[in-house]
């Protein structure tokens, strides 16, 4: 009885975690900006990226968590963008024993889009058709393959 | 005697600390800027560095270390710089007396940046 009550107080010693922040800064980039682009960019949605490490009963997944992949995820989430602007940084950390935990680092923040690179659409395909009923033009963006595949039938209709 | 080699391993073996390096940056600035004129900065070629302690007792973290801090401690080294790029920022731990007193530190480097021509740099 007094070892399994002393088990459970190690246990939830060590079911330990916290999540702290380590900064918060006005822009961070880990991307080859150039400054002079800075001044034509504009502020963009609110974005989030992590780097987590996972531990599985005592055995890593992966290596140390990385803040630049974190800041790389935020920043890749939207197109186009170049730095994350009023930013904040945070680690977290914690571990069920024997059972699971997990090491993190996240990084939040508005990202800084510079409209020459950002690009509406995914691809560089768009099909545009007709209505005829509403009287108007609907532009849909298509994968290479699907507009060849769309060019061919269209191509093959119009010859015959 | 067998005893004090068991503990002299041990205690070498817990003397071990590593820095790791977490993230390189192109631009990152905790001051209050205009975004905008970062395009009409220029930055001094020598680095600084800057590093916010964290103190661990028995295990106990009393503070924990602040990214932002160390870039700021690095920054007061170039007054009047508004931003730091090209750096590196470094995860440190180690324990000074082992299993009593150590420390986790974040350690920031990087070049300033000033505005041009009100902040000029420093010439060295």
């Amino acid at each position: 009885m007094k070892l399994a009550r002393l088990l459970l107080l190690a246990s939830a010693l060590l079911m330990t975690g916290c999540t702290h922040n380590i900064g918060d800064f006005t822009v961070i980039s880990t991307k080859n900006v150039d400054f002079s682009v800075i001044a034509g960019s504009r502020r963009g949605a609110q974005v989030e990226g992590d780097d987590i490490m996972h531990v599985i009963i005592f055995f890593p997944t992966s290596g140390a968590p990385n803040l630049k992949t974190a800041i790389d995820r935020a920043i890749e989430s939207v197109p186009g963008a170049i730095a994350l602007v009023d930013a904040r940084l945070r680690f977290r950390s914690f571990y069920i024993p024997y059972i699971y935990g997990q090491d993190a680092f996240l990084a939040e923040g508005r990202a800084l889009v510079n409209p020459a690179q950002a690009s509406h659409f995914p691809t560089k395909h768009i099909v545009v058709t007709y209505d005829a009923k509403q009287d108007r033009y609907i532009a849909k963006p298509v994968s290479a393959p699907q507009y060849e595949a769309l060019k061919q039938k269209y191509a093959f209709a119009a010859q015959s | 005697m067998k005893t004090i080699r068991l503990l002299a391993f041990g205690f070498l073996a817990l003397l071990t600390g590593c820095t790791q390096r977490i993230t390189d940056f192109t631009v990152m600035s905790g001051k209050n800027i205009d975004v905008a004129a970062l395009g009409k900065t220029r930055h001094m070629s020598q680095r600084v560095r800057g590093k916010d302690i964290g103190h661990i007792f028995l295990f106990i973290p009393v503070k924990f270390p602040n990214i932002k801090d160390a870039m700021d401690n690095g920054m007061e080294k170039a007054p009047g710089s508004i931003a730091l790029v090209d750096g590196v920022v470094y995860s440190q731990f180690y324990w000074v007396i082992p299993l009593i007193y150590g420390q986790a530190n974040y350690i920031v480097e990087g070049n300033p940046l000033f505005n041009s021509p009100s902040n000029p740099a420093p010439k060295k």
